[in-house]
């Protein structure tokens, strides 16, 4: 049922699309090349209502490029395996990290992600040479996405905020290893949020506590954990712990999920 | 068929240590960039520099130039951010590389990448919070600043310092950079060294390994 | 060493029979090691270096040369070669000097770093717009039909064609035009004066010659003027020692000419130094030395300088001393007697003469710059002692800018600051003298048969008879040949895209038809190129034997061998004008030109040009400058660099031990002697009158002027960064960095509805343009910059979809000579006309629908 309707969103945003890229036409040039990237649809506010469609109709190689079958050097894709891609939920051949992001299986299963989940305005200048901002506040020195938004679910484990004894690596024996030892009594408010599908991630954690693993600390990217917002969950304490006291309890706006049905 | 075999042979093999944390490479001695931010001309001799060095078409660019201006005319101030790897303590690019191909020199902490080994899976670009490595369209994978590692070997320093004609980039040893010890004209008689700059990724992410001399407008509290 | 390369496939390339030479080296700490990261059936080692090219620069063959293009300056660029390919470039780094070791980079002999230009220049050598072969016009000038042709073919066209158009035409038919070429050494130079093409076609007895400079025509007058020679410049490690340096016009930062320049003035910097920058623009030389910016308008320069020289006065901030003793005209006790009548800079400042006193409040309402800040400047020059006031070219460019010129050396003498250790008296800005001619400078060089106002070639074309001497700057001649017009028919580049430089590109676009013979001699095929008959492949000068040094500041030789053998079937200039004299003239020219070859030279060179070089060092470098080392030594080094007991600053003996100024009077002249004598201004080569003193004299376009109405922009055309002139354009490193875009003011954007990257049209009545528009607050409203030397590409209706602001530009010189590139009114809008990068642009594209390979 819900697949249907899906099918059915899709392709009216497909229609939508014929309707709305005028810019994209065919047989574009050098010329249209300048005119395409300084396109108000990549900058705020018009890139906070793109739809995945318009972006892909110039940026489709994104999800169409594969790895390569083999490195330069002779390492076949098919042979290789990060440490991280042994936990049972990674399947399926190499794939590019777009892809993994929005169309591998596990990917369409957990999450929900759009284009602009991360891409909040790629400035051509941030590459090139100056921002056109002149309050100078919103750009990152950086190519195109906040490392921010990675951080929500790339980040370390806090674990003395966790109140384990040792870091993570080293505390997980004592908790055979499952999140969800802990955590099917505290905090369990969370992946509210739009790009993630909470439900399926509750279904599929329960049966393989790889699931969390997999985003939270197997491909943990940086150093330092994210400041979640404070979602109260059922049986939660009055007291706010001092570092808590700045946190927000709903998270940011764009990411906020506005029909209630999935928190019920 | 074979090749699914071995695929569990080793999924088998490295299930013990499954859920382990690879543990960050400590080196003897962590090699940084220094970047005068004020005194910087701009000119992107390092930036053509790199790209004759390592012999890149248009597109990737190792080393890059960030020109940063504000205010309102006629007060208005301008400096540059020069960045090319960071060679980070905890680099994110280095977990994300599914075949090795990035690694972190035990003797002097530079990150390199052996892009030989590239699948083009572009996560070590999506991962590191300072855009250091660089897709090349042209080979379909991923290359990225090496600290020009032959020629610090052979003594020498990397092209791009080689090549500031204004001698405000330099390297060392990242802790003498950042207490102020290292005898470099990149930093002034009179200049403070900053880890963090205005519109820079948190360095808390990765621990890059890179001091600035911060523009006044440039700070961070 | 087993580097051969045998297929260009990728994975050929960067296989393991390839790593494994790698071996040997320390790169040791592989990704395995590394915590086991990775699981590979076939396991392979992470290795450091993996990029191409390839071999390390201690496998390959170092040969220490420099870049060649004319900014002024020359920075040392080290080849690594592989065989005959340069596989890399590096420069300076201390070694290769006398007593060098890596590293060594003092403040008397500071590393020759080469700039972000010089560093690209592989990509010059090896482009794909690289001329390899002589090539014929077969369409219509400027549509760029060409067959490829043989030597013996294209070498008789020409020399037939010569023979011919002097026969016809007379020997003024010729035009060359041959400054700041790509071309640029001791031996093989393009240069008007001391160049070869001005050389051979004097010889050959055909020759009308250009004689203003299009970069700072007016720079140079004023200086000649006022100190009687063009080498007012100190040498640029002076400019540590200053207290105060204004940069006037002057962005370091973007033109690098002149040695360490910059470094130096980062050193005055940190020794407390403080700048001010006066620019329509908030330079990146302003955000590096922090300076106080005073944006004014364009083309009022002098206004606010005469404003300056008002305050100075009336409070006595002035030198008396220095006056009375160093200067002619400069106030009522210093004319000369000859002079009674004449008018004095002081009391013209003061207003005696025309009843306007020339007050800050006077200037600030021409140049837009308030009353209190034209007092703030002129008290801080006036007290701060030693203070630099560096006038650059660029306001000079101007209409009337020799007045602008001449304005600044009246305030540097005005306060003592000529001659002095840390003040400036540029201007031009050569310091050093260099030997700066290898090649036979003798009684047939420089001949010439009239000379014109360089930007007046195509209204000379255009107009022929009906031209007076004036309207072209027809230099005066002791003959009787004096005042005629030349016939031009002809025109010769050599190293140099004049075409694609000179103002109002549609009138020369018109004229170029009208010619018979346009001979192109040049490594790249440019847009000049495009325009001509004949297109003669010049080697580069990685392919012949030199010597380069720098013209403006700096003080050393670097040797420049030849790197690698001549690409296709390129030859040198000197080969080609060798060759060309023997086919017209018999053994009797081709001697003459070349005594040192014979007519094998066509073929084999290197004997001659050791010759000439060898010579050249042994009996003028060696003996005039005081050089210890030997030719055979030198080019083993590569480099020689002077040291100095002092830094070299201009004037100093004429201010310490009295030595007379090269003018007439032995002073330096605010009352210029020769211009104060002539009385019949038409007869001179400047054609109008030049006032003897300097005055500000309002141009005929400015943000003041009511042309305004139509066209409210003052466009300016500075030298960019990552180009010198037109050459570079087409290198993607320096191209992918770097947008050929209109710079303007955000309120005026704001009023246009143009944001950053919106394509625009710049035009006015003579031409237009289109580029992307950059909005920034770090110009001044009002007006617009577009850098110059942007490879003109023109639509069926002659409008540029490069962005060369030539388009736009007046072929109406200054009287002193001074093209008044940055005299242009202009006006924008946003526009759906179509704009070519003039690069590969969509190579570097993220968006399948503009990558071709997707």
């Amino acid at each position: 049922m819900r697949l249907c309707i899906r099918f059915l969103f899709s392709s009216l945003l497909l229609t939508l699309l014929v309707w709305s890229s005028g810019i994209f036409a065919e047989g574009l040039g050098p010329s249209d090349y300048d005119r395409s990237s300084w396109h108000p649809i990549h900058y705020k506010p018009v890139i906070d209502n793109a739809i995945d469609e318009q972006c892909l109709s110039c940026h489709r190689d994104i999800l169409d490029r594969k790895v390569l079958d083999q490195s330069p050097a002779g390492v076949k894709s098919s042979e290789v395996m990060a440490w991280y891609q042994t936990l049972t939920t990674y399947e399926g051949e190499q794939e590019t990290f777009h892809r993994r992001h929005l169309t591998t299986s596990l990917a369409k299963e957990l999450m929900d992600m759009k284009c602009n989940t991360c891409h909040q305005g790629n400035d051509l200048r941030e590459e090139a040479t100056i921002p056109p901002d002149h309050s100078n506040r919103d750009t990152t020195l950086r190519k195109s996405v906040n490392p921010e938004i990675c951080l929500m679910c790339h980040g370390a484990n806090p674990y003395k905020r966790m109140g384990l004894p040792k870091p993570w690596v080293e505390s997980r024996d004592m908790f055979q290893g499952d999140c969800l030892l802990c955590h099917a009594h505290i905090r369990t408010v969370r992946h509210q949020v739009n790009f993630l599908k909470a439900d399926a991630i509750e279904e599929a954690a329960k049966k393989d506590p790889d699931v969390c693993y997999g985003c939270h600390g197997g491909r943990q990217w940086y150093r330092i954990s994210y400041p979640y917002p404070r979602h109260a969950w059922r049986g939660m304490s009055n007291v706010i712990p001092d570092w808590a006291k700045d946190r927000p309890t709903e998270s940011e706006a764009r990411f906020q999920i506005k029909t209630k049905q999935a928190a019920k | 068929m074979s090749e699914t075999k071995d695929k569990a042979k080793i999924k088998e093999a490295v299930k013990r240590h499954k859920r382990e944390t690879y543990i960050p490479v400590k080196p003897d001695l962590q090699l940084g960039f220094v970047h005068n931010n004020v005194d910087c001309i701009g000119c992107r001799a390092c930036e053509i520099a790199c790209k004759d060095k390592n012999g890149l078409a248009a597109g990737p660019r190792f080393r890059r130039v960030q020109y940063i201006e504000g205010g309102t005319y006629p007060n208005v101030f301008a400096y540059k951010v020069n960045m090319s790897c960071n060679h980070c303590e905890f680099p994110a690019c280095l977990p994300t590389c599914p075949t090795g191909a990035i690694f972190k020199r035990k003797e002097d902490g530079i990150v390199d990448i052996d892009s030989t080994l590239c699948i083009g899976c572009r996560r070590c670009e999506a991962a590191c919070p300072f855009g250091a490595p660089q897709f090349d369209p042209s080979d379909s994978i991923v290359k990225k600043c090496n600290m020009c590692v032959d020629e610090i070997e052979a003594g020498r320093k990397p092209y791009c310092v080689m090549a500031c004609m204004m001698r405000v980039l330099d390297i060392g040893p990242v802790d003498e950079i950042w207490n102020g010890e290292l005898e470099t004209v990149a930093i002034g008689p009179n200049d403070k060294i900053s880890r963090q700059v205005k519109n820079m990724s948190n360095i808390e992410l990765t621990k890059p390994s890179i001091g600035f001399v911060a523009h006044s407008k440039g700070k961070v509290k | 060493m087993s580097i051969e390369k045998t297929k260009d496939d990728l994975y050929e390339r960067l296989n393991l029979s390839r790593r494994s030479f790698l071996k040997t080296t320390a790169a040791g700490s592989a990704a395995v090691a590394a915590g086991g990261l990775v699981a590979l059936k076939t396991a392979k080692e992470a290795k450091a270096f993996a990029y191409e090219p390839y071999p390390k620069d201690d496998e390959l063959q170092t040969v220490v040369t420099s870049c060649a293009h004319n900014c002024g300056s020359r920075h040392m660029l080290v080849a690594h070669k592989w065989k005959d390919v340069i596989v890399r470039l590096s420069t300076d780094d201390g070694r290769y000097q006398r007593d060098g070791h890596f590293g060594k980079d003092s403040n008397e002999e500071p590393q020759l770093r080469a700039c972000l230009r010089g560093r690209s220049y592989r990509q010059r050598l090896y482009s794909a717009e690289r001329l390899l072969y002589p090539m014929m016009r077969v369409g219509e000038r400027g549509e760029g039909k060409f067959k490829r042709i043989s030597w013996d073919q294209a070498l008789d066209f020409v020399s037939k064609k010569m023979v011919h158009i002097k026969n016809t035409y007379g020997p003024t038919a010729l035009v060359d035009q041959s400054y700041a070429g790509a071309s640029y050494g001791v031996l093989h130079k393009s240069d008007q004066i001391e160049g070869l093409l001005g050389r051979f076609l004097g010889m050959f007895g055909c020759r009308t010659s250009s004689w203003s400079v299009p970069s700072y025509q007016g720079t140079t007058f004023s200086s000649r003027m006022t100190f009687g020679t063009i080498e007012d410049g100190n040498e640029d490690d002076a400019f540590a020692h200053s207290k105060l340096i204004i940069m006037w016009g002057w962005n370091p930062a973007y033109t690098f000419h002149g040695g360490n320049t910059f470094m130096y003035m980062r050193m005055a910097k940190q020794r407390g130094c403080k700048f001010v920058l006066v620019d329509p623009q908030y330079t990146d030389s302003a955000a590096a030395y922090d300076a106080w910016w005073i944006p004014i308008r364009p083309n009022t320069d002098a206004a606010m300088m005469a404003g300056m020289a008002h305050h100075i006065f009336t409070n006595n901030l002035h030198d008396q001393s220095f006056i009375d003793k160093f200067c002619q005209g400069m106030d009522a006790g210093t004319m000369p007697e000859w002079a009674q009548g004449k008018e004095n800079f002081k009391d013209y400042i003061l207003g005696k003469y025309d009843g306007e006193p020339k007050t800050p409040a006077w200037a600030a309402k021409i140049c837009g710059v308030s009353a209190e800040d034209i007092i703030k400047l002129a008290d801080m020059y006036a007290k701060t002692k030693p203070a630099a006031l560096k006038a650059s070219w660029a306001p000079g460019r101007n209409a009337y800018g020799e007045q602008y010129n001449r304005m600044a050396a009246a305030l540097q003498a005005m306060t003592g600051n000529i001659g002095i250790l840390g003040g400036c008296a540029e201007g031009v800005g050569k310091a050093w003298h260099a030997e700066a001619v290898a090649y036979p400078y003798d009684q047939y060089s420089n001949i010439w048969f009239q000379a014109i106002k360089s930007d007046r070639w195509a209204h000379c074309v255009l107009n022929y008879p009906h031209v007076k001497r004036e309207e072209i700057g027809l230099w005066q001649r002791e003959d009787e040949t004096d005042g005629q017009i030349p016939n031009i028919k002809g025109i010769f580049w050599q190293g140099s895209d004049w075409f694609n430089q000179l103002t109002n590109i549609n009138k020369e676009i018109a004229a170029i038809k009208k010619l018979e013979l346009v001979v192109c001699m040049d490594s790249t095929i440019t847009p000049s190129g495009l325009y001509a008959d004949i297109l003669l492949p010049i080697a580069t000068h990685f392919e012949r034997h030199d010597v380069a040094l720098p013209w403006y500041k700096g003080h050393y030789y670097i040797h420049r061998p030849k790197v690698i053998e001549p690409m296709g079937e390129s030859k040198t200039d000197l080969q080609v004008f060798t060759e060309l004299a023997y086919r017209i003239g018999g053994d009797v020219f081709g001697q003459a030109y070349n005594p040192k070859a014979n007519r094998d030279y066509f073929n084999i060179n290197d004997n001659v040009d050791e010759a000439y070089l060898r010579e050249w060092w042994e009996t003028k470098v060696i003996p005039h400058q005081h050089v210890d080392m030997s030719w055979d030594e030198f080019k083993e080094h590569g480099v020689y660099k002077f040291t100095f007991d002092q830094p070299h600053v201009a004037f100093r003996d004429q201010i310490e031990n009295g030595t007379k100024f090269l003018t007439p009077s032995g002073k330096i002249e605010i009352l210029a002697t020769q211009l104060a004598q002539i009385t019949d201004w038409k007869k001179t080569m400047y054609g109008y009158e030049i006032p003897y003193i300097p005055k500000w004299i309002e141009p005929w376009e400015s943000l003041n002027s009511p042309k305004t109405r139509k066209h409210p922009f003052h466009l300016i055309s500075p030298h960019p960064r990552w180009r010198t002139h037109s050459i570079f354009n087409n290198c993607s490193w320096l191209r992918e960095t770097y947008e050929q875009e209109v710079t303007m003011n955000a309120s005026d954007a704001r009023k246009l509805g143009i944001k950053t990257g919106d394509t625009v049209e710049v035009w006015n009545d003579r031409g237009k343009c289109v580029v992307p528009a950059y909005v920034t607050e770090r110009c001044m409203p009002g007006v617009a910059v577009l850098h110059e030397g942007v490879w003109i590409d023109l639509d069926e209706n002659g409008v540029d979809r490069a962005g060369n602001p030539d388009m736009l530009t007046l072929d109406e010189p200054s009287p002193a000579g001074a093209f008044a590139y940055n005299t242009v009114l202009c006006n924008i809008r946003k526009t759906d006309l179509e704009h070519r990068p003039g690069w590969d642009k969509l190579a570097t594209s993220r968006a399948h629908v503009f990558r071709r390979d997707l």
